[in-house]
């Protein structure tokens, strides 16, 4: 955990040096043009968290494994914190750029719908009181249904005519054709950058989980004889306690 | 060059943000863990009284 933390704070050093260093100001958008080096990165890093939450969703709903209920648990919120770095970093490009924080196109739009469905999923986490087994459940159906999403954001900017620019990494049979090779370097080492940071997150989170669901044990083993306990516990009460938070 | 200001505060901000939080979580849940495993089980304590 620690050594994956010190490279990762290793390689986001590394791209912001060039970042700001080696990449090349871009002759059209300017200086707002460097904020592609991070709203990309943070949208493959979402895309990847969505991917790991639908993976550890069908793999609960399949298994019934709580090590698959809790990734999804921290895949979804790592997702959602970046699905809103995501929104927030385009608006900001958008209004230097296109002249306006927000518009109703089919990749933007799409992209918010992921952001409501992630809130949601979370907010039915920390919310529901049924049977801990049931919420999981329930909850991995919601992963399943958010994920649907991402097929639909990635190809939006095909189906629909976006003010979002089409593909300019990802273009079938060119990757990385549409960047000169500097910006190319610069954003593969971005990349990379938010990739570990994203492990880094989710092996976080879920440790977090693990610890919760040990407390969670705890107090149901004891709770037939105890009945409730106190309030202002770190971890939600189980169903089922009656417990005060 | 305020928007590109703006959006890598919002990016380190956010970050850290959540790495604080999580941070004070995992304590709280590692201190609650403690608490629990110090404190000696009601069946236990019961059935030996």
């Amino acid at each position: 955990m620690i050594p994956l933390a010190i490279l990762t704070a290793l390689a986001f050093l590394a791209a912001l040096g060039m970042i700001f260093l080696y990449a090349p100001l871009e002759a059209v958008q300017g200086i707002p043009q460097k904020i592609f080096y991070i709203h990309v990165p943070l949208a493959w890093s979402m895309f990847v968290a969505v991917a790991v939450l639908l993976a550890a969703s069908l793999a609960f709903l399949w298994k019934r494994r709580p090590a698959n209920d809790r990734l999804a648990r921290a895949a979804a919120d790592v997702g959602t914190l970046l699905a809103t770095l995501v929104l927030i970093t385009g608006s900001l490009w958008g209004k230097a750029v296109w002249g306006a924080w927000w518009t109703w196109d089919g990749r933007l739009t799409s992209t918010l719908v992921l952001w409501f469905l992630l809130v949601g999923y979370m907010l039915y986490r920390s919310l529901a009181e049924g049977p801990p087994e049931q919420t999981a459940r329930l909850a991995a159906v919601i992963g399943v249904i958010a994920a649907l999403d991402l097929p639909i954001i990635h190809l939006s900017v095909q189906w629909w005519r976006t003010l979002h620019p089409q593909p300019v990494v990802l273009r079938a049979g060119d990757v990385g054709g549409g960047l000169p090779g500097s910006m190319f370097a610069t954003l593969l080492v971005s990349l990379a950058a938010f990739t570990l940071l994203l492990a880094t997150l989710i092996l976080a989170r879920y440790r977090l989980a693990e610890l919760e669901d040990e407390v969670e044990m705890l107090w149901l083993r004891r709770a037939t004889r105890r009945g409730s306990r106190p309030a202002g516990s770190a971890v939600p009460a189980p169903a089922g306690l009656g417990a005060v938070r | 060059m305020s928007f590109l200001i703006a959006a890598y505060l919002v990016l380190w901000i956010g970050l850290f943000a959540y790495l604080v939080r999580l941070g004070a979580r995992l304590r709280r849940v590692r201190e609650e863990l403690e608490s629990l495993a110090q404190q000696p089980d009601p069946r236990r304590t019961q059935s030996a009284g």
